[in-house]
């Protein structure tokens, strides 16, 4: 039903059950807010989005008070403005809000400076100044805390957790947090504790964080619109201005995050979740989040290693070359081209997939080269969970491989939809599910309802296919394993493969077994794999080169470099090339972006004018039946028939063009 | 018949002779200058030079008791006749015309009584202040017109005078008729130096301008697509159009009168509009520019304060040099507001504007580190203002301990409570003031003993009863003196040393103490305005006084607020003191007494003002979809010019039918 709503003086349309601040918002009238959190309940905690509906009634929270016919709804009327400004001075005494350089009524400047010295043993300025959503609305309504008596904390900064810190004193107890991990993430690792002014936000037990069940997905940190939630690592040190932003996607599981980097100096500081739409909508796991920094590690490999004498010596890519070429060369005379296999792992780009696959057809035999990922697709988009009556898990920890996929499980869970998980072991979201099944034999689906199947990928659930109701999907483990299948490389000879006499490495869990005489490995740091190796590549991280990849979802992303790579690393791509030109088999490639536009654009059927230009940073879902056809069988690419019918493209402006216009068009 | 003729022959003779000796002996020399000079002047005995008339004017010249550019009517023509007739030298002055302190004729006025008696606006005073409800309502019947000596006045369709600025001369003899006051002479450098008045007609949004921009000027110069002269209007008051464009928290909207029929204009949308508009034609409007005064002047410190105070101290005249200490003009601006919220290119072009009028800098340079009070005297400046900014805006710059030594020996005090080993700040044997307020400042005392000090005083802006109330430990201690209800009023030192501070007492008594270092618990380093004197080395502050439109004062030696300096929470406060500092430091140094103008708009003031707006037609703000950040386009900026109502301070723009309706009720 329709109905219209009067916003200072201008009518709009609104359906029923939408707040007022929805209504606003979807018209571009702008209400100030704190507390509210998109995808989450509105709580009405903090009273900055209060609205006037009249001169009668009190002032109501626009987030959380639904519209009505016949409102009649003032944002800006000079009673609000007012009382707008009593809740961010209120809320402003309430702490250690040093960015103003002023005191307040009773205590003088220097000695409020000196106690929060003393809280925050720094005497640094708040670490969110410039960033603080307190501080950027007390600028805009003019407000400052010089007529209220500050209100002390009673809570000590908690600093003993190496990734999250909690500064009590700076907290405004807006709740978003607690919503982040409740309704976002679905953690529940914190929620408001105690009552009146000894309020402050716990986790069970008021504990400290480290003793707590929080998963540091570190969602609460992402949306804590003040300083009471910091990241240690970049405490005092990502000061807006002077950190830039680079949007890039996480290159640890198939889901493809978007992610907004903080760089400093060059150097990557934080990575927050990026974008309000798919896959992410924002949101971030542990491994996005935090684990970055191993780029930096001083144990990381920087230069390639040659064995000789039993040894690994530093080297330089020059010997290093000569020593592959040389080897290859001599084990293709003597045990034939069979006797070279590759294992690849399945998060290089599609440029170092494709050169290195060109590379192996010409030393080897054409299929001697496989990376371990089984192949997996996932149909629908990630908030489309929610729809399902009944999402099944079968024998994945996806809260484990796929943090974010779980998060949209668990937030399903919220919504009513039944969680039903398969398998041996005792999962994370066992904790939601209605009904826990040893085998998959014992599922017995009924015809009513729609079930969302979610199966490790290579699971064999093929008794469930074929029925209508039920929807098959995976998520890929590796960020690039359907690039890889796109590419003509599949799991399927990966055990075979392993015991060819030599092999060339860059899947940092291969483990080389007996049979393999000689190994080029390449790998982040020394282990397993690198000391048997008799040649280690130093590899470069998905920061450090530009390339293109396809996620779980089957979607195409670029992602560009960001940072420069330590010693002397260099992509994939670029280190094959190299040694091809050397070896006489083939010429050398300058760029990505020849690599993309001359062939790997032809390998995944895109049309002529795609160029590798037109990528940008967004991602184009290749069509459903092209990536079926694409990947028919077990993921062989069936090149005769494919073309494009539909490229959907989202996130991307550039793209975005491009793909309408083709659309359109119909090319 | 005869007898007759002989006689009065020889009487006219014996008076001939009487005459003739006479004149010998009474003989006074007449300068001929005098004559050259009254030929020279304009010969219409305006007396707007405020000598009986123009022989007298002449006189005073010769005489040497007033300039050649006495005559005010003449203008720079004229003032040069008169120098070549004494042989000297003039300076061109900006010309200054005749303008009418009323908007709102009585046919759109709100009145008390017709008025229908003899026609001169002295006669109509007598009645009750005139017809108008307004107190400085234009009376509109035509006593300036007039009086005016070269016929520049007459009455315009709208019952208010209306000046030709072409026959206009600028001899203030309307201003002096003028029974209600509200003619005055006015030029760019008067509004400049000028503060709103309570005899001025200004709009509520003006008033609540912390930079006391003319609004309804500017807007209506927008109206009529006057783009250019709407900058020029801002620019009087702001140097800024653009920055303030972006970020303004606009205080001007809270007042906007509309706010009484609908919702208030876009002030600041109009004025990004046209500071858009004028970084798009790529040409930056210059202000009228005085020749060099040939007073040199260095300013320390490159944010907006400084830059403010430097573009209006270049505007009347100074040779400005701004010193910045980190590489790039702009302050705290450049750091802590995002691109999205003020793009650096924006900062970038009005910094250029700016600089573009003839202001020096020099950036990368510490004061303390690469210049020092010495420095500046030895290369011939003759001040030094302080605009350094506060403790937050160096945490933020990174550049913590940079600012110790800008007045030397001078430190905040929370860099002294910090200072962990940084040396130039030990005070062993070392005598010490504190300009204190709170514990801090007596832990700082503490500190100061402990680590040897010769001696300590601490001095506290309140009495000794307000201290025991503020629970202060202000117990007896060795080698520290407290002094109470007392404010730091000076500076003196000779080169880089700081050797004396002065401190006022609540009865106006000023004691000179000798010290070595002085602390100042306060967030930022006040505004100061340093005179030197190349001769003897020496330097010493210059009080400078900032009223606010607000009626607040701020600055450490200020008079109320004792102690605390200025809060510069936004960028358009640091805008409206950095005019006021200039302002200041021009009274200064033309040897007038350094202080607010008279009968300016304060807190304290009740002016006439009007609360509610019967039967007038709502005029809905078409702008679409609301995006504060976003800039109009002429349409929408048209549509808002048009929903101002141009206020005065109680007129406004009636509909036009209802003009005569206005019910006395809303007018209170």
């Amino acid at each position: 039903m329709k109905s219209t709503i009067k916003i200072n003086n201008i009518e709009y349309d609104f359906e029923m059950g939408e707040t007022i601040l929805e209504v606003a918002r979807r018209n571009g009238v702008y209400i100030p807010t704190l507390c509210n959190l998109q995808e989450t309940k509105p709580t009405g905690a903090c009273r900055i989005c209060i609205v006037e509906l009249g001169k009668m009634s009190a002032p109501v929270a626009s987030c959380s008070t639904p519209a009505a016919p016949g409102m009649e709804v003032l944002t800006d009327s000079p009673r609000i403005i007012k009382a707008r400004k009593t809740v961010i001075e209120l809320l402003m005494i309430s702490g250690n809000h040093n960015c103003a350089a002023i005191g307040n009524a009773k205590t003088e400047l220097t000695d409020f400076m000196q106690e929060v010295k003393e809280y925050d043993s720094s005497t640094d300025i708040c670490t969110a100044y410039g960033e603080c959503e307190l501080q950027s609305l007390a600028y805009k309504y003019m407000v400052n805390n010089r007529s209220l008596e500050r209100i002390p904390t009673n809570y000590q900064l908690e600093n003993n957790d190496p990734l999250i810190g909690r500064d009590f004193s700076r907290c405004i107890l807006c709740g978003r947090c607690v919503q982040a991990c409740t309704e976002v993430s679905v953690n529940n690792a914190i929620s408001h504790g105690y009552r009146g002014n000894i309020a402050k936000i716990v986790v069970r037990g008021d504990k400290t964080l480290p003793d707590s069940e929080c998963v540091y997905c570190g969602e609460c940190l992402q949306v804590c619109p003040v300083g009471a939630l910091y990241e240690q690592r970049s405490k005092y040190d990502q000061r807006k201005w002077q950190v830039s932003h680079v949007e890039s996607t996480c290159y640890y599981c198939g889901i493809g995050c978007k992610l907004d980097i903080s760089l400093k100096d060059n150097r990557i500081i934080r990575i927050n979740g990026s974008g309000k739409g798919e896959p992410n909508r924002g949101q971030l796991c542990f491994k996005g989040r935090f684990a970055f920094d191993f780029i930096y590690s001083s144990e990381r490999l920087k230069y390639p290693m040659v064995r000789s004498g039993g040894k690994l010596i530093k080297s330089t890519w020059e010997n290093a070359y000569k020593k592959i070429a040389e080897k290859i060369e001599s084990y293709s005379n003597k045990y034939g081209k069979d006797s070279i296999g590759c294992v690849i792992s399945a998060k290089h780009s599609n440029e170092d997939i494709y050169s290195l696959k060109k590379f192996v057809e010409n030393i080897s035999v054409t299929d001697n080269i496989a990376h371990s990922e089984p192949f997996s697709r996932f149909n629908i988009n990630y908030s489309d969970i929610y729809e399902y009556e009944k999402i099944v898990i079968v024998e994945t920890d996806i809260s484990r491989e796929n943090p974010v996929a779980a998060n949209y499980i668990k937030r399903a869970y919220l919504n009513g939809s039944e969680l039903i998980v398969i398998g041996e072991s005792e999962i994370e979201l066992s904790k939601f599910a209605g009904k826990k099944l040893k085998k998959l034999s014992d599922f017995k689906p009924d015809n009513n309802s729609k079930y969302l199947v979610i199966h490790a990928p290579g699971y064999d659930v093929s008794s469930l296919k074929g029925k209508k109701h039920i929807y098959l999907n995976s998520i890929s483990r590796e960020n690039n394993t359907i690039g890889a299948y796109m590419l003509g490389i599949g799991n399927e000879k990966y055990e075979e493969i392993k015991k060819k006499k030599l092999m060339i490495s860059t899947s940092p869990s291969f483990k080389p077994g007996k049979s393999v005489e000689f190994l080029v490995a390449m790998d982040f740091f020394p282990g397993e794999q690198t000391e048997k190796a008799d040649v280690i590549l130093p590899a470069a991280a998905w920061v450090e080169y530009e390339g293109t990849y396809v996620n779980a979802h089957h979607q195409l992303y670029k992602t560009n470099k960001i940072v420069d790579p330590p010693g002397s690393v260099k992509p994939l791509w670029m280190i094959v090339s190299e040694l091809s030109a050397k070896m006489g088999i083939g010429s050398e490639i300058l760029s990505v972006r020849e690599l993309w536009n001359e062939e790997i654009r032809n390998k995944f059927n895109l049309p002529e004018n795609f160029l590798y230009e037109e990528l940008h940073k967004g991602m184009a879902l290749l069509g459903e039946e092209i990536s079926n056809k694409m990947t028919a069988g077990n993921g062989k690419i069936d090149n005769e028939s494919s073309k494009i019918h539909k490229i959907f493209c989202s996130f991307c402006d550039g793209l975005a063009d491009v793909a309408e216009k083709r659309v359109k068009t119909g090319v | 018949m005869l007898t007759a003729t002989i006689f009065l022959m020889s009487l006219g003779l014996v008076a001939a002779i009487i005459l003739v000796v006479a004149s010998r002996v009474f003989y006074v020399w007449e300068d001929p200058r005098i004559e050259q000079v009254s030929e020279a002047l304009l010969g219409a005995n305006c007396g707007g030079c405020g000598y009986a008339g123009c022989a007298a004017a002449a006189e005073a010249v010769v005489q040497k008791k007033a300039k050649p550019d006495v005559c005010v009517a003449g203008g720079f023509e004229i003032a040069k006749a008169v120098a070549e007739v004494m042989g000297m030298t003039v300076e061109e002055k900006e010309p200054e015309f005749s303008k009418p302190g009323c908007t709102y004729g009585y046919q759109d006025a709100d009145l008390k009584y017709e008025y229908d008696g003899f026609s001169d606006c002295r006669a109509a005073m007598m009645l009750y202040d005139g017809s108008k409800i307004c107190d400085i309502g234009c009376i509109g019947l035509g006593t300036c017109v007039r009086a005016c000596p070269f016929d520049a006045l007459l009455i315009g369709d709208n019952n208010l005078p209306v000046v030709d600025n072409d026959k206009c001369t600028g001899c203030g003899v309307c201003e002096e008729i003028c029974p209600k006051g509200i003619i005055t002479l006015s030029s760019a450098t008067i509004r400049l130096m000028s503060d709103q008045k309570i005899s001025e007609c200004t709009a509520p949004c003006q008033r609540h301008c912390p930079a006391e921009i003319d609004i309804p000027t500017y807007i209506q110069q927008i109206k009529k697509k006057d783009y250019e002269g709407a900058l020029r209007t801002i620019r009087e008051k702001n140097p800024f159009p653009l920055i303030c464009g972006w970020i303004c928290p606009s205080p001007c909207e809270l007042e906007c009168r509309r706010n009484l029929i609908d919702e208030p204009v876009s002030i600041n949308g109009l004025k990004k509009f046209v500071a858009e508009y004028e970084r798009k034609t790529g040409k930056y409007i210059l202000p009228y520019l005085p020749p060099d005064s040939g007073k040199k002047i260095s300013v320390i410190g490159g944010g907006i304060e400084g830059l403010t105070a430097s573009y209006f101290l270049r505007r009347l005249g100074y040779q400005v040099t701004i010193f910045e200490s980190t590489e790039i003009l702009g302050g705290i601006l450049r750091y802590v507001i995002s691109e999205e919220k003020l793009p650096g290119k924006a900062l970038d072009w009005e910094i250029e504007g700016i600089l573009s009028t003839g202001i020096e800098h020099k950036t990368g340079t510490v004061m303390g580190r690469d210049i020092s009070m010495k420095s500046i005297i030895q290369s011939g400046e003759e001040m030094v203002l302080v605009t350094a900014g506060g403790w937050d805006s160096r945490q933020i710059m990174n550049s913590s301990g940079n600012m110790d030594s800008i007045i030397p020996e001078t430190v905040l005090l929370m860099d002294f409570l910090n200072k962990n080993e940084n040396k130039s700040l030990t005070v062993k044997g070392k005598k010490v003031v504190i300009a204190g307020e709170g514990n801090s400042s007596l832990a700082a005392a503490d500190m100061c003993i402990a680590e040897g000090a010769s001696k300590v005083c601490l001095i506290f802006p309140f009495s000794r009863e307000e201290a025991v109330k503020r629970n202060l430990n202000i117990s007896i201690r060795d080698k520290l003196e407290i002094v109470f209800s007392s404010v730091v009023s000076g500076l003196t030192g000779i080169g880089d040393k700081l050797d004396k501070v002065s401190f006022r007492n609540e009865f106006g008594d000023v004691t000179e103490i000798d010290l070595d270092k002085l602390i100042l618990d306060s967030g930022r380093l006040p505004e100061m305005l340093f005179e030197l004197d190349q001769e003897t080395n020496r330097w010493k502050t210059i009080e400078i006084l900032k009223v606010f439109g607000n009626g607040n004062s701020g600055g450490i030696f200020a008079l109320k607020n004792i102690g605390r300096p200025t809060d510069l929470e936004r960028v358009v406060v640091a805008v409206g003191i950095g005019r006021k500092l200039a302002r200041g430091l021009y009274q200064y140094s033309r040897g007038e007494e350094i202080k607010p103008e008279d009968r300016i708009i304060t807190n304290e003031n009740e002016l006439q003002n009007i609360f509610r707006i019967p039967q007038r037609e709502k005029l809905i703000d078409h702008r679409g979809n609301y995006d504060p950040e976003g800039i109009f386009t002429e349409d929408m900026v048209k549509d808002q010019a048009e929903r101002c109502l141009s206020c005065g301070l109680i007129c406004y723009q009636h509909s036009i039918d209802l003009c005569k309706l206005v019910d006395q009720d809303s007018l209170i």
